[in-house]
């Protein structure tokens, strides 16, 4: 039919077209204007969405199943009516925080989920390679098709060598076309015009292939449907209702509402490609026209085909050329050819790019930029890289896809092949709907939603195929892994008599969103989760026009920002975009770049330039690592919360520590209190001493003046006056010797010679020691000692001193002429008691222990005023003490006072009963 | 109420081209020039596209600020 | 016929000492040991100078003074105070309550003598 060299003639000179479209629009750009800022050229860029499929593939599929292509239109056709509400806000939210794929989109939206990001990227890249191999396979049949006879392509499958050159093609060409430079919004104004003239060729070529069909061959629609009536099983195609087809009618419009929003090539154009966000307005009901009118000659061409091909040996997806080739009219099937390229070809872009700027933004950069040793921010020349990275991209999305053709769907039909990439991107729509209205999804729910939904997807559909394209044992397919029934493929949960779209459909959109609502009411969001949810779903309230991203808080020089432009865009984009900057604010590039510190608008401008090249989150990090930030984001506020917290805590510490200092300031209070009584006693001791001191130096003054100043004295007085010098002298020398004992005993100098003694024995030494001044008394003596040695261990001296001590006050207190002493020696358990009693006027309850304090004296005495320093019962206690004893006034005597004290006993001293010691007079001269 | 009367008009639609309004027009016999179920499918949806055509665009002349020069 | 000089001690020496010393000058001299003691046998001797001391068994020389400057009887009777607390507040409190002068103790025999002798020839005006 047509020469070989014309066809490839064609179809070069036909993508050379577009591709001066695309350059002239870049240029006319360049100048400040736009062409496709249009809301009809943007509903032209949407028909994107009819590629090979609704080209060649629905006459295909009407060709058997009649009406069932239609709800791949009118699904979308629904969801177009809503777009308004729905995508508007998807194209706010996007441009606000200059989000660039769906990736992009859904892991800001989960709080920088950047595994989420990756997650999506790579269920999108699996999910679309079936769909770009259905692009290919029909661009290499009408290839082979038109250059060889029709009737020999029965079944339109294509040689490898064909495919595999178209594939080669289309990579260069996409590159060419999409991924010829960095755009640092991620915009392909070029791209976009050729499409939109590529949907219109689209248009064109099928309206004109109808038109000829349904009034060059037959005469009108009423003669064609009239001929194929007279066939029952054409007459059938009008009619639905065979086989489940409503179920599986219901689950396509479903799938193609979603597809439509979910595509990546639908996101890119509808979203991220968008000028104005009213043009959408306009194309929710432009774009349906669009697809009503693609699809009006589908019916009568399958039923033409059906009708001129009555033996069934032509596969009715090659219907549109083959028809018109065998019709002989060459023009057509020419224009048909160009149609179908177009719509291959604009896919095939679009998809790829699309794909591509998630690979590089989700997947490699979040990668490449945590790895230290690349360190991104100092690299020179990184748009090199990125153009790399997205040029590798596209070659491997469509080499890929390749090789899927080759083994998988080469034996499915064109629309069967579509169905699986449809199901494969509406596994996003929990996350994404629910990210845009429900405050409560979070990053848990969407990680599980999704890669639940991806596993069923997985299972059931690409699984299940290389299940029957033999790449495993078919007996899964028809017993069930392991012989697990309910586990089958086709037939997942008893699922029975669903053909697997559909039950495929239902299990995974199903246990997607359980995943997804169970996952974010079971687990707790991020602060940062919960401030994205609030500004998504929240998007409407923001301005139309208000596209500020995160304020930056911080600083930073322009020069700084415009080397961290230059890393990632090249020098010239850099001026380029700095340049439309200054312009646009008013302002000369170089007073841009001579400021000290950018303004906030260019370090936001910088954020968003970067977000086309690298993605979102990599831009922010980027930014951040320049900028010099003090984020007043939720995390400020927080921080402010947490400083309030820690004020209220400071308070409260302050609070214990004013409890501490009135504490200690009532033991102050009380230590002073005490001091000043402590104080007083010193006063009166050093008083007392004085007063002890004084007594005895008078006499001896005055008695020595008396002998000095008395001539002829009587030798009988001066004998007597010396005598009293030299018994005051003694007092005085004993009283001083006391003060010292006090001073070591209270400094711990005092010397200790421990040894072993009996008491009685230090009982007697002592009463003998006292002898003169009892008898002198008339002091009536009675000891009580048991019949064995007590045997102690002690200082000889200091016992002795204690001992004298309490019998001499015993003595100073006893009535005179009729005093009587006791004294006793008794064993205890562990110690052996010591007691003195008189028949003196005793001691006041209250005053038995404070009498061994020091500086105090018995103040009430009956006869006689105390005599003494007031220290020796203090010294007594101290000594006694020292060796492990007590001292006491013992209660309870009904006349006199009782001392008593104990001396630990010495271990080998046999414990014996008490006895009762006999009434001996001690002084047998009374 | 725009968006509204649109949500109202997508449900509708579903609801009308989708088992069990469909099943009324689906069957073999007709009568003119197309199958009823042809016409009802294609009707209905330019119908909605219609409606929705004269909702966006009479809001746009109403409301909106001119479009930005093209 | 002689002065008589009341004295009113409990240290054995110091009273051996003073009545050695008033004695010696011709003063007619008596002695008391206790506070007690001391108030009865001023009634009952009427001196015309009480050495007393402060610090005394039963009853303070203190309360002696305040007692006996409180009864016209011993309007002319001059009260010598000794102590051996030399503290300013007991030498105030002494002249507060009456005293005539106060002598701390250990006093200069040398000193003392002089003292007596000059108040017990000075006329002594009713207070």
């Amino acid at each position: 039919m047509m020469a070989n060299a014309w066809l490839l003639l064609t179809a070069f000179v036909y993508l050379a077209l577009l591709f001066g479209i695309a350059y002239r629009t870049d240029r006319f750009r360049e100048s400040g204007k736009s062409w496709i800022n249009n809301a009809n050229v943007y509903s032209l860029s949407l028909a994107v969405y009819c590629t090979a499929w609704t080209f060649y593939g629905s006459v295909g599929l009407a060709a058997s199943q009649g009406f069932m292509f239609l709800p791949i239109y009118l699904g979308p056709t629904l969801l177009a009516l809503l777009w308004s509400g729905v995508l508007r806000k998807i194209i706010r939210i996007a441009k606000r925080y200059a989000l660039t794929s769906l990736a992009d989109f859904l892991s800001v939206r989960y709080g920088n989920a950047t595994f989420l990001g990756g997650l999506v990227t790579f269920v999108a890249f699996v999910g679309i390679l079936p769909y770009i191999s259905l692009q290919i396979k029909a661009i290499g049949f009408g290839f082979e098709l038109l250059v060889e006879a029709p009737d020999q392509l029965s079944t339109g499958s294509t040689s490898d060598s064909t495919t595999f050159f178209v594939t080669l093609v289309l990579v260069a060409f996409t590159i060419l076309f999409g991924v010829r430079h960095l755009d640092a919004t991620e915009r392909h104004e070029g791209m976009v015009a050729a499409i939109a003239f590529e949907s219109l060729i689209k248009l064109v070529a099928f309206l004109a292939c109808g038109v000829f069909v349904v009034y060059g061959v037959y005469n009108g629609f009423a003669d064609l449907f009239q001929k194929a009536s007279a066939f029952p099983e054409l007459a059938q195609l009008w009619t639905l209702g065979h086989d489940g087809e409503y179920e599986e009618w219901f689950f396509l419009n479903l799938l193609a509402m979603l597809a439509i929003l979910l595509l990546p090539r639908q996101f890119q154009v509808a979203v991220v490609e968008n000028v104005n966000e009213r043009h959408v307005d306009r194309a929710s009901w432009l774009f349906p026209l669009y697809l009503l009118l693609i699809n009006i000659f589908v019916l009568p061409i399958a039923l033409a085909g059906r009708l001129e091909f009555p033996d069934g040996q032509i596969d009715a997806d090659t219907f549109m050329l083959t028809l018109p080739v065998h019709l002989e009219n060459g023009w057509i099937a020419w224009l048909v050819f160009l149609g179908g390229l177009s719509a291959a070809t604009s896919m095939i872009v679009v998809e790829s790019v699309a794909l591509s700027n998630m690979i590089c933004n989700s997947l490699v950069m979040p990668i490449l930029i945590r790895i230290p040793f690349v360190n991104l921010k100092e690299g020179k020349g990184l748009n090199r890289v990125l153009l790399f990275i997205r040029r590798a991209s596209v070659a491997l999305v469509l080499f890929t896809s390749y090789a899927y053709f080759q083994t998988v769907s080469s034996a499915y039909s064109l629309v069967s092949i579509g169905l699986i990439s449809f199901l494969a991107v509406a596994q996003f729509a929990p996350a994404l709907l629910g990210g845009l209205y429900w405050r409560n999804g979070n990053r848990t729910g969407a990680l599980l939603g999704l890669s639940t939904g991806f596993a069923v997807w997985a299972y059931t559909l690409p699984f299940g195929q290389m299940i029957q394209a033999g790449w495993f044992e078919a007996s899964l397919l028809t017993e069930g892994p392991g012989g697990i029934d309910w586990l089958r493929p086709i037939a997942l949960f008893g699922f029975e008599g669903a053909k697997p779209i559909v039950q495929a459909t239902f299990w995974s959109l199903l246990l997607n969103t359980l995943a997804y609502v169970g996952g974010s009411l079971l687990t707790t969001p991020s602060r940062l989760e919960r401030q994205q949810a609030r500004l998504f779903v929240g998007a409407m309230s923001f301005s139309e026009h208000s596209n500020s991203l995160q304020t930056w808080q911080g600083t930073a020089t322009p020069i700084q920002l415009q080397r961290l432009l230059e890393r990632f865009l090249g020098k010239d984009h850099t001026r380029q975009a700095l340049a439309r900057y200054a312009t646009s604010h008013h302002t000369s590039f170089a007073d841009l770049l001579a400021a000290d510190v950018a303004e906030a608008g260019l370090i936001q401008h910088t954020e968003k330039l970067l977000s086309g090249s690298i993605g979102s989150v990599s831009a922010r990090i980027m930014v951040a690592s320049v900028v010099e930030e003090e984020p007043l984001g939720m995390d400020a506020v927080m921080d402010l919360l947490d400083a309030t917290q820690q004020a209220i805590a400071y308070g409260q510490q302050l609070e214990e520590k004013s409890k501490e200092l009135q504490k200690v300031t009532d033991d102050l209070q009380s230590a002073n209190l005490r001091l000043q009584e402590l104080d007083r006693l010193k006063d009166d001791f050093i008083s007392t001493i004085t007063h002890e001191l004084r007594t005895p130096l008078t006499s001896i003054r005055a008695f020595s003046e008396i002998l000095h100043d008395t001539p002829g004295l009587p030798e009988e007085k001066q004998r007597e006056f010396l005598g009293i010098i030299i018994k005051e002298s003694e007092r005085l020398t004993r009283l001083i010797g006391q003060i010292l004992d006090f001073e070591k005993l209270e400094s711990g100098k005092m010397d200790w010679n421990p040894q072993p003694l009996e008491l009685q024995a230090l009982c007697e030494d002592a009463l003998a020691s006292l002898g003169q001044l009892l008898r002198d008394q008339q002091i009536r003596v009675e000891t009580h000692f048991p019949e064995t040695a007590v045997q102690v261990e002690g200082d000889y001296d200091r016992l002795l001193q204690v001992l004298l001590n309490l019998l001499s006050n015993a003595v100073k207190f006893c009535p005179k002429q009729a005093g009587r002493i006791e004294v006793s020696v008794k064993r205890l358990e562990e110690h052996a008691e010591i007691r003195v009693k008189d028949n003196g006027i005793g001691i006041p309850e209250k005053e038995r222990n404070a009498v061994f304090e020091k500086f105090r004296q018995v103040q009430s005495t009956n006869e006689g005023k105390p005599a003494g320093t007031g220290l020796g019962l203090s010294i007594s206690k101290n000594i006694v003490e020292h060796h492990g004893g007590t001292i006491g006034v013992a209660p309870g005597s009904e006349y006199g006072a009782i001392f008593f004290f104990t001396i630990p006993l010495l271990p080998e001293t046999p414990a014996l009963p008490n006895l009762q010691g006999g009434y001996v007079p001690e002084d047998p001269d009374r | 109420m725009r968006f509204q009367r649109l949500t109202g008009m997508s449900l509708t639609g579903g609801l009308v081209l989708n088992y069990p309004v469909i099943s009324v027009f689906s069957h073999l016999d007709f009568s003119g020039t197309f199958p009823p179920l042809y016409l009802f499918l294609f009707g209905v949806w330019g119908v909605l596209i219609g409606l929705t055509a004269f909702l966006m665009e009479r809001h746009g002349r109403v409301a909106a600020p001119p479009e930005d020069g093209s | 016929m002689s002065q008589k000089i009341l004295i009113v001690e409990d240290d054995p020496a110091i009273v051996v000492s003073l009545e050695f010393l008033m004695g010696q000058h011709g003063y007619d001299v008596r002695v008391a040991q206790n506070g007690e003691d001391g108030e009865n046998l001023a009634r009952e001797f009427r001196p015309d100078l009480i050495l007393l001391d402060v610090n005394l068994p039963l009853k303070s020389g203190f309360e002696i003074c305040q007692q006996l400057r409180s009864e016209p009887d011993f309007d002319r009777t001059y009260i010598l105070l000794l102590t051996a607390k030399g503290r300013e507040v007991d030498i105030e409190k002494g002249t507060a309550l009456g005293a005539d002068a106060y002598v701390t103790k250990p006093f200069s025999t040398r000193e003392l003598i002089p003292q007596v002798q000059r108040l017990l020839t000075e006329p002594r005006s009713p207070s």
